[in-house]
């Protein structure tokens, strides 16, 4: 029986060096079953590095990890090449790779296609299955990597920078559709993001990272000296929250 | 028809013909992985560093297929090797790589004192030499290529696709990767005897180009490039067997006018979409 404390990602003084200079430095922290929590960071803060060493990308690192389960991983958008011959169906059949793996029987295989069009369905796209990715606009494209995420049965979910490439009005329906799949399937989420206000409304944990983690904090605690140990001089609009308006006027 | 008794007449046409279809079938299969994995360079690569090989079997008095074989498995393995851990793309390697065993190759000739004109042949390859032991090379290679893409097709897809999610998702992307480029190696050693270096990139390259504007998908792509090099390889067999001219450049040119068509004809498409 999975009770709400269980710890799904544990991360142990974890530290990664590479040419010489450290990328990453002395990580410790876990996530609980039923959180969100995002990871903000300036660019070269090691945010994109922690995830490599979480999914396997990059071995060579010293300190520990444990996953508890599966791992669904959304990458960079920049990262796919969007020419690429293939369909919408098939990248998200990708994400049952491992099941189909197991499925031996004739009824899983066809359970396959079900459980596919399914995902793409939940995530609004299933009319666009039979298209190719390059077809898709940015935000169908978002949505379909999820519907491949989620395909991938995970506990642990991460998403490395989902409001890239994405206009606002694909932003707010990816999140919406992200907060449906919470409340169905429960997967832990840690989200990468370069958006502040989008990581305040959407985690309810945040992580400060910098090279070596800064803070880690329910999201309505957060301050803006927080916030500034990472981001130096710079003024941070914290959503719903009046630190930006007090920290502006000292000025 | 003249051309028609000549074929059944001459055996040097009937091998000619099926080396040219099971080269554009094998080729044409390993072209999509050349274009997706932007390899472009690997043709040249391994056809020159083969070089080496067919050097190494002139001095130890080896076959000059065998050891020209095991030189593009090592060379393979080498690219396989140091590009797995993604610092360098398999271009830098082949780039490296390659006028190694070129000069390697070159040293060993040095003492040997007799000129050799195999070695010109095999980089240059004529379709209308080719012996019953070449096809026999051919029939099985394509065998092997066509059961890796039938049983592997779905890692080989995830493999181009998205790397790093293929990993994470347990797929043997070492593996893939591993075999893809051996296999690519064997293509190219067993398809230059017969078209040369220059044949062997543009069979490896231009289909795939063109059948990328067309192929939905995976599968299709695969299908498309195969067709694309039948119809350039047999109507480049014919038209130069007719008029008497070289088969590799006229191959060459009808590949060009395919990726001519498509081309206009995608840029067209797309644009009425």
């Amino acid at each position: 029986m999975k009770t709400s404390k269980e710890t799904v990602l544990k991360v142990e003084n974890l530290s990664y060096t590479a040419g010489g200079s450290s990328i990453l430095k002395d990580i410790s922290f876990q996530i609980n079953r039923g959180e969100i929590v995002g990871l903000i960071g300036p660019n070269g803060a090691g945010k994109t590095t922690l995830v490599r060493i979480l999914i396997g990308d990059i071995t060579h690192y010293s300190g520990s990890f444990e996953v508890k389960g599966m791992i669904g991983y959304l990458p960079q958008y920049r990262t796919i090449d969007r020419t690429f011959p293939i369909t919408a169906y098939e990248v998200a059949r990708m994400g049952l790779y491992r099941y189909e793996k197991r499925a031996s029987s004739f009824r899983k295989k066809k359970n396959i296609r079900k459980k596919v069009f399914h995902a793409l369905e939940s995530c609004g796209i299933g009319h666009l299955a039979s298209h190719k990715i390059g077809f898709l606009s940015g935000g169908e494209y978002q949505r379909l990597l999820l519907a491949r995420a989620l395909l991938m049965d995970p506990d642990l979910l991460i998403l490395d920078e989902p409001e890239a490439g994405v206009d606002e009005m694909g932003k707010s329906t990816f999140f919406d559709l992200l907060e449906n799949v919470q409340s169905s399937k429960k997967p832990v989420v840690l989200m990468i993001s370069h958006d502040i206000g989008l990581v305040f409304k959407a985690c309810e944990r945040i992580m400060c990272l910098n090279r070596t983690l800064h803070c880690s904090k329910p999201s309505v605690e957060m301050s803006v000296s927080d916030l500034q140990s990472v981001f130096s001089n710079m003024d941070i609009l914290i959503p719903s929250n009046d630190h930006y308006q007090e920290k502006h006027t000292q000025k | 028809m003249n051309l028609l008794t000549d074929f059944f007449q001459y055996q040097f046409l009937q091998y000619a013909f099926v080396a040219t279809v099971f080269v554009a079938i094998l080729t044409g299969l390993f072209s999509s992985i050349v274009v997706l994995k932007r390899m472009e360079f690997i043709g040249e690569g391994v056809a020159h560093a083969v070089f080496g090989g067919i050097a190494a079997g002139l001095f130890f008095g080896l076959s000059d297929m065998i050891t020209a074989l095991a030189t593009a498995i090592v060379f393979a393995f080498f690219i396989a090797l140091f590009s797995s851990r993604r610092l360098l793309t398999e271009n830098n390697l082949i780039g490296i790589f390659m006028p190694v065993f070129m000069s390697l190759g070159v040293i060993l000739l040095s003492f040997i004192d007799e000129f050799v004109p195999d070695i010109l042949g095999l980089l240059f390859g004529n379709i209308l030499l080719i012996s019953l032991v070449d096809i026999y090379i051919l029939v099985i290679v394509t065998f092997l290529a066509g059961l890796l893409f039938l049983f592997y097709r779905k890692e080989i897809l995830y493999y181009c696709y998205d790397e790093q999610v293929a990993r994470l998702l347990n797929v043997r992307v070492k593996i893939i990767h591993f075999l893809l480029l051996v296999g690519l190696a064997v293509t190219i050693v067993s398809a230059i005897k017969i078209a040369g270096t220059i044949l062997v990139t543009a069979f490896l390259v231009f289909p795939a180009v063109v059948a990328r504007f067309y192929a939905r998908n995976f599968s299709l792509m695969l299908i498309l490039s195969v067709a694309c090099n039948l119809i350039a390889g047999l109507s480049g067999l014919l038209l130069s067997t007719y008029f008497d001219l070289p088969p590799g450049p006229v191959m060459v040119l009808f590949l060009f006018v395919l990726f001519l068509i498509s081309y206009f004809h995608s840029h067209f498409l797309y644009q009425a979409s």
